[in-house]
């Protein structure tokens, strides 16, 4: 659990960042936006003392951060940053034994970690490992960065704009390749970004700044049915609400009995999913499978449509 | 197939100057047509191999003070501690730049005498500039992002310096002490006006005498010379820069 109380930084007597408190839960992603010079990076910064608060505490599992040494600290927390920011003097293996090196851990341990790593972010250790940073492609690289990030098993991850150097295809993958390693390692992470589908997407929690504020931190669906101040609605974007919405809705509450014509979608596919396919193909309905491929009935464009205007 | 060119130029160029060093009087009727009558066309004075060394160790004196001094300060004025001496800093190594080496010699004469002193302390004052603006260009010009990285990822200070700030600054270092060293090289001729014992000698007995083949000899080793040193280490900045 990590505690952040009041945290506030001023440059000059400015404050960039004021009176933030919130608590991050161990094993959830928690995604921060704004728009920039929300002080969101700044924020950031702080939990790992890149930046020195001017005033507040944060703690890692009860312990005070101020009380440890930074560099302790930073060897605790990973940190994936925008422009990957690997040393182009070293390989990939070097690159992402960073930390484990700094700890003082095996040279065996060290290789074992390397290699599971890269074979977790499906890159092919063989080929990868050796290689220098410019030889990398952009997404590659993305990929080496958050491997880095993981090696030394930190408390948590901070991420800033880890994707932003991607072309969205490419990211659309990252993103969801992020979410399945959180899911499957349980990791903390919290993830700034100014791109609110990246938010929707990701964040089991959101935290919206603006002017060194959080102007509101719930779950995307709370963010989207009740903005809690205009400048939340305006980056919600009005036009674009209803399929965010729908695209945090899994189908298989809506299942109904019957069936329908055509190819079937899976239940835990999201409602924007359905309404796209059904557009596409022109159908009023479509048959639903779970996991396992069997039948389960259908959802009709009606309830979707029903579901997508939430309850006020 | 032009890396093999370049490699067999080196070694022909090499292979040159050694021969002549080694065995100059088999250069003898080249060079005769440019002596006068009767005049030696080979420096008889004093053996060419041992003036080449002479003046190849006047300079190697002169320039590793000037780097280690040189690395030292820019390492010093690019930590957090030490940002405030940079401005003093400039100020040192930039008076070095701004007396003539001509008169750097003249002025050190009566304070520590005729020989090769006076020479030392003129390549030296000369050689701190390039060296110390070009360590202070490659550890200052970091890329943000692997800066941030470095100390995001845990590293301390020393770390840092010693992990990721030298090795990537390393081939502009490099550089810098190429341009010392051929500015080194080149100056440490004129050391021979005030007795240092280098290259220098024989062109200025070629000059006093009106014998251009001494001019001649004189002048091509110290080019040919300065041009071996300034390739070889631009190969050796090339190496360190590899995996840039």
């Amino acid at each position: 659990m990590i505690g952040i109380e009041s945290l506030t930084k001023e440059y000059g007597g400015k404050a960039v960042v004021k009176d933030v408190s919130m608590r991050i839960e161990t094993g959830t992603i928690t995604v921060i936006v704004g728009t920039s010079g929300s002080g969101k990076s700044t924020f950031l910064r702080m939990i790992n003392r890149l930046v020195e608060p001017t005033a507040g505490s944060v703690e890692i599992d009860g312990t005070d951060t101020r009380r440890m040494k930074a560099y302790e600290l930073r060897r605790r927390i990973g940190y994936v940053i925008q422009d990957h920011g690997l040393f182009p003097h070293w390989t990939v293996a070097r690159n992402v034994a960073t930390v484990p090196r700094l700890l003082g851990w095996g040279r065996e341990e060290i290789e074992a970690r390397v290699h599971e790593l890269l074979a977790l972010l499906q890159l092919d250790p063989d080929e990868i490992a050796p290689r220098y940073p410019h030889q990398l492609s952009g997404g590659q690289a993305q990929r080496v960065g958050v491997a880095r990030a993981l090696a030394a098993r930190p408390d948590m991850l901070l991420m800033d704009e880890p994707f932003g150097a991607l072309d969205p295809v490419i990211r659309a993958k990252a993103q969801q390749d992020l979410k399945e390693i959180q899911e499957r390692l349980g990791s903390t992470i919290l993830l700034v970004t100014h791109d609110m589908s990246e938010a929707i997407k990701l964040g089991e929690r959101i935290a919206v700044m603006s002017e060194g504020r959080v102007e509101q931190l719930a779950p995307p669906g709370e963010i989207l049915t009740r903005p809690a101040s205009a400048i939340v609605e305006s980056l919600v974007g009005e036009e674009d609400r209803p399929f965010r919405y729908l695209s945090l809705l899994p189908i298989a509450p809506l299942v109904e009995p019957g069936s329908a014509e055509g190819p079937a979608i899976g239940a835990e596919r999201s409602l924007r999913d359905a309404l796209a396919e059904m557009i596409w193909s022109g159908r009023e309905a479509l048959p639903v499978v779970d996991a396992s491929g069997r039948e389960r009935g259908r959802v009709t464009r009606a309830a979707l449509i029903a579901a997508g205007r939430p309850p006020r | 197939m032009r890396r093999l060119a370049g490699l067999f130029l080196r070694l022909g160029l090499l292979a040159l100057v050694l021969a002549f060093l080694l065995a100059p009087s088999a250069f003898r009727p080249l060079l005769e047509p440019f002596a006068p009558e009767g005049a030696p066309a080979i420096y008889d004075r004093a053996s060419l191999l041992s003036l080449t060394v002479s003046h190849l160790l006047i300079v190697i004196a002169a320039i590793v003070p000037a780097i280690l001094i040189s690395l030292g300060l820019a390492i010093l004025v690019s930590r957090p501690v030490g940002a405030e001496f940079l401005p003093l800093s400039r100020a040192i190594v930039n008076i070095g730049q701004t007396f003539p080496p001509v008169a750097v010699l003249a002025l050190a004469v009566p304070v520590v005498g005729f020989g090769t002193w006076p020479t030392l302390i003129a390549l030296f004052l000369y050689g701190l500039l390039p060296i110390f603006e070009n360590a202070l260009a490659g550890l200052t010009g970091l890329r943000p992002s692997v800066a941030e990285a470095a100390r995001g990822s845990g590293m301390t200070g020393t770390q840092r310096l010693v992990q990721v700030e030298l090795p990537l600054a390393l081939p502009v270092m490099i550089e810098g002490v190429r341009i010392s060293l051929v500015i080194a090289l080149s100056t440490a001729t004129i050391g021979s006006t005030v007795a240092a014992k280098g290259l220098g000698e024989v062109i200025i007995a070629g000059l006093n005498s009106s014998n251009l083949a001494f001019v001649l000899q004189g002048g091509l080793l110290t080019g040919a010379l300065a041009v071996i040193l300034y390739d070889g280490l631009g190969q050796v900045a090339r190496l360190a820069d590899r995996r840039g």
